[in-house]
């Protein structure tokens, strides 16, 4: 790809584009020039201080304030290494962590382990507190109920583990399994009595099924009774 | 060359006087390339201010050129003109360099004004028609008098893909500049 004639023209134009006379600003270069010579001079004073502490160090022989440079060179020394060290610590910190944790694996299994045990037995016994014992009260209102007070009582504190388990799912339930409870026991003092040795006594003969009727004995005409006399 | 070389050296040492001496001889250039591409004068100035003062931090360190100073400040201003122009995304005209090309001329003649209008149609043509490294190119080939080379070591390409640019963009330019004579004729 070479350059024609007509090419030619335009870097002709170009270089008289060139010739165009931009000029910096006097105020400007001036302002520039004044700080670029500050620059220089805190370069160069950073640098003699850079070489007078090169010379310290390779001849030994420096003059009068050798031993304030020697401090201020064990000053630096030391900000160095704290400085990479802990340069070192920030960028491997993920290897250290893992480190510290490898070391000490005695709390993992603790904060696994502690804390869904200790929940769950607390929020059964709020929940039982408040309709069982109210209700089994208001129950005990009928006839039937009222001289057996004490053993509806007893009869909530025995169901109790059934009443908890009812009032996890629904409140309601938990008021009619109490009021079974205190209910059964009454009826079971009224209904069966204590099964009586004598065996004459047919009207208690342990049988807890008790409440059934009675069967209905047929007499036999001639008055044959040999049961009886046994 | 050799007293460039020998400026070179001593500014390595952080000599004052050097160091000074460079920003006098190469300060003004500096500015001028960067105008040319950044058209403000303020950030013109910065970015001259930005150079010098990591050429310092070179030094400094022990760094910095050692062979072409030039082209080491252009290298600079150069990377900071295109951060710049990322930053802010705005391109570079040369509208600066067509007003100071005004200047001194009272009473233009015939000639004059012609060339003025193939100068405005030039100076657009490079801001509208070429890609950002053909307008660097252009720049540092034509109005900064690098050589290939050198503009291969500003820009950070070979100089086969310099000239490649170059070309291209010459030919960009003729094209448009022939159509806009043509329409203004």
């Amino acid at each position: 790809m070479e350059l024609n004639a007509r090419d030619n023209e335009v870097i002709d134009l170009l270089t008289k584009l060139k010739n165009a006379n931009v000029t910096y600003p006097h105020e400007l270069l001036a302002l520039r020039r004044q700080g670029y010579i500050k620059q220089v001079a805190e370069v160069s004073a950073g640098a003699g201080f850079a070489m007078a502490l090169g010379s310290t160090i390779k001849g030994g022989n420096g003059v009068g304030g050798a031993p304030v440079v020697s401090k201020l060179l064990e000053m630096l020394l030391v900000v160095a290494i704290v400085a990479e060290a802990s340069t070192v610590a920030y960028f491997y910190r993920d290897r250290l962590a893992e480190l510290f944790r490898t070391s000490s694996s005695a709390p993992r299994v603790e904060e696994i382990s502690s804390p869904p045990v200790i929940e769950s037995p607390f929020p059964t016994f709020e929940s039982t507190m408040n309709p069982a014992v109210t209700q089994t009260q208001t129950q005990t209102k009928t006839p039937l109920a009222t001289p057996s007070f004490q053993f509806a009582a007893e009869a909530t504190d025995q169901a109790g583990g059934a009443v908890m388990e009812a009032t996890d799912q629904t409140g309601g339930v938990a008021v009619v399994a109490t009021h079974q409870g205190s209910t059964e026991e009454s009826n079971q003092t009224v209904s069966t009595p204590a099964p009586s040795d004598n065996t004459n006594d047919h009207s208690n003969n342990g049988n807890h099924y008790g409440l059934t009727p009675k069967p209905e004995r047929t007499k036999e005409p001639a008055g044959d009774n040999n049961s009886h006399q046994n | 060359m050799t007293d460039g070389i020998a400026l070179l050296k001593a500014a390595q040492k952080l000599d004052e006087e050097a160091l000074t001496a460079i920003f006098d001889q190469y300060a003004p250039a500096i500015y001028k390339y960067t105008l040319r591409l950044c058209h403000d004068p303020i950030v013109a100035d910065n970015i001259v201010g930005d150079v010098f003062a990591q050429l310092l931090e070179q030094f400094a360190g022990g760094k910095g050129p050692r062979t072409n100073l030039r082209s080491y400040l252009y290298q600079t201003a150069y990377h900071l003109v295109v951060d710049r122009s990322r930053d802010n995304q705005h391109n570079a005209p040369l509208e600066v360099a067509v007003g100071t090309y005004e200047k001194g001329h009272f009473m233009p003649t015939q000639t004059q004004i012609e060339e003025r209008v193939i100068m405005e149609a030039l100076i657009s043509a490079m801001n509208t028609e070429l890609t950002e490294d053909q307008r660097h190119v252009i720049i540092l080939r034509f109005l900064e008098d690098f050589s290939l080379k050198e503009t291969a070591e500003i820009i950070g390409k070979e100089v086969n893909n310099i000239k490649v640019i170059q070309n291209r963009g010459i030919a960009k330019l003729r094209k448009s500049l022939g159509l806009q004579l043509e329409e203004s004729w």
